[in-house]
């Protein structure tokens, strides 16, 4: 589904990813983990369009997307639940929501995904209009996963999740996670929290200052001792 | 009631009225695309010349062209947002400033070429009529425009918040990236907020047009007064605009009447003064809602 090979990114002059190669196969869910500064959130950044690469390539489904604006990058299935959340701070919890169809046309579709998605997180559906900058962090979260969701895309990429969350909070959100993971959504989890991405994923990628480490099986990965070692602090 | 103070308090509500079709424009383009644009009160100065030509070449009525005037600059502030500022709006505040301080002198440079220096007025049938309440007098104009004014304002606050459109511009507002990451079309999306801008200057360069006179030169003033309107009601909400724009027409109606020669300096005074008290403005920040 998402194929990227030898892609260069970086902020101007300063590089910070070389050379990345990565698959995420359809159906699959994926971790890409790494500390703090590794380049996770700017390779999810090009993937989406925000960035364009120096050089490489990002075919999803065939297609090459690397380079492609924003907009067209969402109408072919990707969506990102960003790092920070960056919800419409003074938009209320359904405006942003419903932001996230913002580039569908299927309005009796949106409908249903509408009523799906406030099934899941039913605290949201308590505060449709409140506005989204007076929510507590875990349900910002909730609500940027929802208006994600509401993209109905075909791969979803969730950039830390985790961070700043009670594991309460984290596990709830997680479960609704898996409730769109089997209703079919191919989905690349982005987590400093290795542990907990290994625990979701399927495969996982390891990236250490802007380079690919490692990748393989979960499972494997968690028994791995390096990373047992880098990474679980074990 | 005193006679001064109950026409006063009329021609601070009608007043408030036209300030506010000038400044929300102003404030849109300030508050979603951060450009403080100074050629705004050229905007104003062209859709009074639209006015006023259509009305004395081919006698339009002057609030039949308010459409007229709204579409042309419209199309005009879509093109140069699209094919000029967009170009530099990730630069800083002062580059998209010195761009429309640019555009503001080649566009008055222009209309003084071709329509002259001298002051001008649209005169109609109507245009010294009026009604009056006890000793209190309001002219037709006056209240038409006002009425069009609040009228044209509330159908902006309906747009930005219940169309789709409207929604993706306050989301640009708020949070370009996580706009683009919901699919919305950055260019043309900054582009038809800026057209929104001069839009709504137009028809307010319209209103003003038929109930006072205009010249090439008279948009610096409207892009000042829209300058502290914003200030003073604070940046990012139409309700913010309404209140800065009455605390305005206060200060202009009453200092007008007690101290005529220092209405201006005066508005200042009180835009330095909440900026000290209040630097988020009357209204506190918001966004476009
Ligand atoms: N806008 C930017 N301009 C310049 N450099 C940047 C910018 N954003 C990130 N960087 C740099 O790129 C590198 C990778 O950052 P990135 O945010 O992609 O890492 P990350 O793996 O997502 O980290 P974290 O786990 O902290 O979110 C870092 O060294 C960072 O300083
Ligand atoms: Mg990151």
């Amino acid at each position: 589904m998402l194929e990227i090979k030898n892609l260069n990114v970086g902020y101007g002059e300063v590089q910070v990813l070389w050379d990345i190669d990565m698959e995420v196969k359809e159906g699959e869910v994926v971790a890409l983990v790494g500390s703090n500064g590794a380049g996770k959130t700017t390779l999810l950044y090009t993937i989406s369009g925000l960035l364009h690469p120096m050089s490489g390539s990002i075919r999803f489904n065939g297609q090459e997307i690397a380079g492609l604006p924003s907009e067209e990058i969402v109408d072919l299935g990707i969506t990102q639940v960003p790092q920070g959340r960056k919800l419409f701070a003074g938009m209320t919890v359904k405006e942003n929501i419903l932001m996230g169809a913002y580039h569908r046309k299927d309005k009796k579709q949106i409908q249903k995904d509408y009523e799906f998605v406030l099934e899941l997180f039913p605290r949201m559906a308590e505060r449709l209009s409140q506005p989204a900058g007076s929510l507590s962090g875990g349900e910002q979260q909730m609500c940027a996963v929802a208006r994600g969701l509401m993209a109905a895309p075909k791969l979803l990429m969730i950039d830390e999740l985790s961070l700043g969350l009670a594991p309460i909070i984290v596990e709830n959100i997680y479960e609704a996670v898996s409730e769109v993971i089997k209703r079919g959504t191919t989905v690349l989890i982005v987590e400093q929290d290795v542990m907990l991405a290994l625990e979701q994923a399927d495969r996982a990628y390891v990236l250490d200052v802007g380079h690919m480490r490692m990748s393989g099986p979960a499972k494997e990965m968690m028994d791995n001792p390096v990373i047992k070692e880098a990474y679980l602090g074990l | 009631m005193n006679y001064e103070l109950g026409q006063g308090l009329v021609n601070v509500l009608l007043l408030t009225g036209t300030l506010t079709l000038v400044a929300v424009g102003f404030s849109i383009v300030w508050g979603i695309l951060n450009i403080i644009n100074i050629a705004h009160g050229a905007f104003i100065m062209v859709g009074a010349y639209v006015t006023y030509w259509l009305f004395t070449l081919w006698g339009i009525d002057p609030f039949l062209s308010i459409p007229i005037s709204m579409v042309l600059l419209f199309i005009v502030g879509y093109i140069v947002q699209r094919y000029l500022i967009n170009y530099v709006i990730r630069a800083p505040l002062l580059v998209t400033f010195l761009i429309t301080f640019a555009l503001e002198i080649v566009i008055i440079n222009l209309a003084t070429v071709f329509w002259k220096g001298d002051f001008r007025s649209v005169t109609t049938a109507y245009s010294g009529a009026g009604f009056s309440i006890g000793e209190i007098q309001i002219p037709y104009v006056r209240l038409a425009a006002f009425v069009i004014a609040l009228l044209l304002t509330g159908l902006l606050h309906v747009y930005m918040t219940y169309t789709k459109q409207g929604n993706a511009i306050r989301a640009t507002g708020m949070d370009v990236d996580a706009a683009r990451l919901q699919g919305v079309k950055i260019a043309h999306t900054y582009a038809l907020t800026f057209a929104l801008g001069t839009a709504l200057a137009g028809a307010a360069g319209s209103l003003i047009s038929v109930s006072f006179p205009i010249s090439p030169t008279m948009g610096g003033l409207y892009t000042l007064r829209a300058f502290v309107i914003c200030v003073l009601g604070g940046l990012g909400s139409i309700p913010a605009v309404i209140a800065g724009s009455l605390v305005f027409a206060f200060i202009e109606v009453f200092s007008g009447v007690y101290t005529p020669g220092l209405k201006e300096a005066i508005a200042l005074l009180v835009m330095v003064l909440v900026l000290i008290v209040r630097p988020t403005g009357i209204a506190g920040k918001a966004f476009y809602h």
